[in-house]
């Protein structure tokens, strides 16, 4: 079992400005791999996703996906678990595409999404001196919201 | 109607409510004054059913005792005696009726608070700074006297009088602090138009109708921390925000968005507002004209 004692939740919260939902972690997001916290667990088809992940699954539509959760990680059952951050991340995407607006992004940028690409212009990024530690920490590959590797 | 708190019974009398809480003490503050609202119009309709069914019992009861008044010695007493004993307790249920529907009326008759204004806190919720305190100024009387803008009497036409009474009413003012400090700004005017219009038909007789009309106009304004964001004039005059929009950049780096939206509605009863979407679509637009400051400043 991971230890999710150092890490915080990675999901994003907020509307006009997101940030990092920074509760502690509980699992990785299967698709990601970002922690997530156990408000932030999400099953799509037996995967255990972010609301981020979780949104673009649903929007996908069924599909194959590659399930890389490790349950043995989860510190609490998420079967019964309400899926409503899936539709505020929706909710949050359509507006964005209705009024034309791209969300500052204050935490972690090593995730983002079709609307935050802001992350990448380093004015609007606030460093958050412990993400690099946590990425070597985790053993991950950062990807963005669709799976791909960023290195890719 | 007893387990609510005073300063909802207050508000409820007053039609006012103001007060600077955290997010979920307004939230609360607001549901209560929904529940309570609620609460006090269906006991009102219920006093005023009761009255309209006494009445219209009391008036058929009242034409029998009429009927039977004149003949008291066909009957047996005990008749006389049910008959007028149903007519005091129908006139004693009528004045029960209306005394309730009088009671129970409160000030608060606008419904603007709970179609627009908790929604759009609940998804604004997550944008807040932690532990900040957001300010509201509520006043959710509606068209009343004290409001009333200008009134006048217009060239009648085909009609016999023609009124125009303007009411403007701002109802909402809130400023809220949000994330890193940047602070968001509402101002929200009702301007009603109403209309009395007073025609002959052909029988002889005098017909009064009244027609509403209602102009909201949503004012929104960021403050940002100049630290981290300013107004960026070039993004401001995108055709996205100003579109629809007057604006007005103001001189200590905030940004000011207006808006106006009209409706028609049937009565002062009709609950037409400007929806949370609208809101929140305005903060995008705000939050659209920001941008990081250039480095070096």
């Amino acid at each position: 079992m991971k230890d999710f004692s150092q890490l915080s939740c990675r999901s994003k919260k907020g509307l006009l400005f997101l940030r990092d939902c920074a509760e502690l972690a509980s699992a990785w997001c299967g698709r990601c791999g970002r922690p997530i916290c156990s408000r932030h667990q999400m099953m799509v088809e037996s995967l255990l996703a972010c609301p981020e992940c979780a949104a673009a699954l649903e929007k996908e539509g069924p599909q194959d996906s590659e399930y890389t959760a490790d349950w043995s990680e989860v510190s609490e059952p998420v079967a019964d678990r309400p899926q409503d951050g899936v539709s505020e991340v929706q909710e949050r995407n359509r507006f964005y595409v209705e009024f034309g607006y791209i969300p500052f992004f204050y935490g972690s940028h090593h995730y983002y999404s079709d609307s935050d690409f802001q992350t990448f212009d380093n004015r609007f990024i606030e460093h958050d001196p412990k993400d690099g530690p946590i990425l070597a920490q985790a053993g991950q590959t950062a990807k963005n919201d669709t799976g791909d590797d960023l290195e890719s | 109607m007893s387990g609510h708190s005073e300063p909802i019974r207050q508000a409820v009398k007053d039609g006012r409510i103001q007060g600077q809480h955290s997010l979920n003490t307004w939230l609360s503050l607001l549901g209560e004054l929904v529940r309570y609202k609620t609460e006090r119009e269906r006991l009102r309709a219920r006093y005023g059913k009761l009255a309209r069914i006494s009445l219209f019992l009391l008036s058929i009861m009242g034409a029998v005792s009429w009927v039977l008044l004149p003949q008291p010695l066909r009957l047996p007493p005990a008749i006389f005696i049910a008959v007028y004993a149903l007519d005091l307790i129908l006139a004693g249920m009528a004045i029960l009726g209306i005394v309730g529907y009088i009671w129970f009326r409160g000030k608060v008759v606008i419904n603007d608070f709970s179609l627009l204004l908790i929604p759009a806190l609940k998804m604004l919720k997550d944008d807040l700074k932690p532990g900040s305190r957001i300010k509201l100024k509520l006043d959710l009387r509606g068209p009343v006297k004290e409001k009333i803008l200008r009134e006048r009497k217009l060239p009648p036409g085909n009609y016999v009088k023609l009124t125009e009474t303007i009411y403007s009413d701002r109802w909402l003012e809130m400023e809220a602090v949000l994330v890193k400090g940047h602070r968001l700004i509402f101002r929200i005017t009702n301007k009603y138009l109403r209309y009395k219009r007073i025609r002959r038909n052909p029988r002889g007789k005098f017909k009064l109708k009244t027609k509403w009309k209602k102009i909201v106009t949503v004012t929104g304004s960021i403050r940002p921390n100049a630290q981290r964001l300013q107004v960026d004039p070039v993004k401001l005059n995108d055709s996205r925000i100003s579109g629809k929009t007057k604006f007005k950049s103001k001189k200590g780096g905030s940004c000011r968005l207006s808006r106006k939206y009209k409706f028609k509605p049937e009565s002062m009863a009709d609950s037409m507002t400007v929806t949370p979407k609208e809101l929140i679509g305005l903060s995008l637009n705000l939050c659209s004209s920001l941008s990081p400051p250039a480095p070096g400043k």
